[in-house]
């Protein structure tokens, strides 16, 4: 690990590393567990300035600003700058791995489940609430497909509870059961 | 007029209405403090059958909470009426009265099964007996508990094996009422659990007087929507056969479990259908046999802790249906023997 690169993870972490650095730093954290070591704890030290809650997803910043990158448009470059001259053809890739480390860093919710309790709420994605808020589905009596079959299990339930010993005995809770079961079909 | 009776009347408002002899339903359990869990137990089902109350219930299955609101009364003669409306997601419903019941579910036809004279005789003759129950049951008390605003104790009925269930009833301390119930199986967590968010004890009123019909109105709204009444119900035991030997019998039961009734009737379509209920005395499933009929249950089916299975044996139709456990109807079943002509 040279000097140079702690400078160019730190410039990372704090979003100002050069377009056509954040490649080969990328590629030099994935390499070095020690620079590996240094992107984690200049996080955590940020975290710790802002009084954030701590997280270590940030390890995996690197393998997702790699993911992204993969799943990225071919950049195509300006015609004004293949004329410069000035601008190499890793130019397009740089901007869009800077992009790319824009956009891990801008949309908390690529992070998904992994976002430490105590974090604001990510805002909804388009496509509505998470599954876990989605309103229950009716149960479906007797795990069943056949309506046939099912209202005759309710028949013979019904029958059973007005015949055993055990509903006089425990009085409206054997019913409570039989209709409390949600029944929507 | 107690004492005790004076103060539960001051506690309600309800009961300010009632005519004093109504009150006396109220008060025929005494006091649980210093009673045996068994002697509680007995009381329970003493104040469920002797005891007018209106309440809401909330039960706990798979998950899944439903609100009820629960009529329960008791004329002067001994009858009683009860109805139970669900509060939550599609309407269902369903009416006791005395020796009829009759249940409206979504999308089918109401369910309505009147017992047999025999039947009703032998149930009604039927009570907890500790010392039947006594190798099956562990009856214990847990302690107290506050539900609904009520002092309760808690008594455990802890079974001896895992072929039956057990129960945690919380005893409202005053009228012997369970005020709440978990279904235990082997799990520490209950499979289900039902429980009085708000329960009131009612006077027991002549039936037809203006006050029972105010009494019946506030306590249980009409369902928003109602099946047509003129649509056909589904009779199920309407007409039960004479009683006669059968071709069908056990060769082995679960321990502990015995028949204690054997009934035949025809179904709706005029079909003959067997009925056997086997029972320890508090944990109890019905056999079901049909003849040759293509809507029968093939393999096991479940809702909550009711478990169902189904299967040919000897050119039949039989389902199992009861609240225990699964291995306990899959050993009925396993036991069922026919002795009949083949066919």
């Amino acid at each position: 690990m040279t000097e140079q690169q702690r400078q160019h993870v730190s410039a990372l972490v704090d979003g100002e590393l050069e377009a056509v650095l954040v490649h080969p730093t990328i590629a030099a954290i994935e390499g070095s567990p020690e620079l590996a070591g240094i992107w984690e704890r200049y996080h955590l030290m940020g975290q710790a300035l802002r009084g954030e809650a701590l997280s270590r997803e940030h390890g995996r910043i690197a393998a997702r600003v790699r993911e992204r990158l993969a799943t990225e448009p071919t950049p195509i470059s300006p015609r004004r700058r293949e004329r410069t001259g000035r601008a190499g053809p890793f130019a397009g890739a740089a901007l869009a791995a800077a992009a790319a480390f824009l956009a891990v860093f801008a949309v908390p919710q690529l992070f998904g489940p992994q976002t430490p309790v105590g974090t604001p709420a990510p805002a909804l994605a388009i496509g509505g609430p998470p599954p876990q808020f989605h309103l229950d589905q009716p149960l479906k009596r007797w795990q069943l497909e056949q309506p046939a079959l099912k209202d005759k299990l309710d028949r013979f339930l019904v029958n059973h509870h007005a015949h055993a010993p055990a509903a006089g005995i425990k009085g409206y809770m054997p019913y409570a059961t039989v209709v409390g079961y949600d029944s929507g079909r | 007029m107690t004492a005790g009776a004076e103060g539960t009347h001051e506690r309600r408002p309800l009961l300010g209405r009632a005519p004093a002899v109504a009150l006396a339903a109220v008060l025929l359990s005494p006091p649980a403090i210093g009673a045996s869990p068994e002697a509680q137990l007995e009381r329970m089902v003493s104040a469920l059958r002797t005891l007018s109350y209106e309440g809401t219930l909330v039960y706990l299955s798979d998950n899944r909470l439903e609100a009820l609101r629960v009529l329960h009364r008791v004329d002067p003669d001994g009858r009683a009426h009860e109805q139970i409306l669900t509060l939550n997601g599609p309407v269902r419903s369903l009416v006791r009265d005395h020796d009829q019941v009759t249940c409206e579910l979504p999308d089918a036809l109401p369910i309505s099964v009147r017992r047999s004279g025999i039947a009703g005789d032998l149930l009604r003759s039927r009570v907890i007996d500790p010392e039947a129950l006594g190798p099956l049951y562990l009856v214990h008390p847990l302690g107290s508990a506050r539900v609904a605003g009520r002092q309760t104790e808690v008594i455990g009925v802890i079974p001896r094996d895992d072929l039956r269930y057990g129960y945690r009833f919380y005893l409202d301390a005053e009228s012997g009422l369970p005020l709440k119930s978990d279904l235990m199986g082997e799990d520490p967590e209950p499979i289900e659990q039902i429980m009085f968010t708000s329960l009131n004890l009612l006077p027991t009123v002549p039936r037809g007087s203006p006050e029972g019909h105010e009494l019946r109105a506030a306590a249980m709204p009409e369902p928003a929507a109602r099946v047509d009444a003129t649509a056909p119900v589904t009779d199920a035991p309407e007409q039960p056969a004479a009683r006669h030997p059968s071709d069908w019998g056990f060769a082995d039961l679960p321990a502990g479990f015995e028949v204690v009734l054997n009934d035949r009737w025809l179904d709706a379509s005029g079909a003959m259908v067997e009925h056997m209920v086997v029972s320890d005395g508090l944990a109890a499933l019905s056999v079901y046999v049909e003849g040759d009929t293509e809507e029968g249950l093939a393999g096991a089916a479940r809702m909550g802790a009711i478990h169902a299975l189904g299967r040919r044996v000897a050119g039949h139709q039989v389902t199992v249906v009861g609240e225990v456990p699964a291995k306990t109807i899959e050993a009925t079943l396993d036991g069922l023997r026919y002795s009949g002509p083949q066919r």
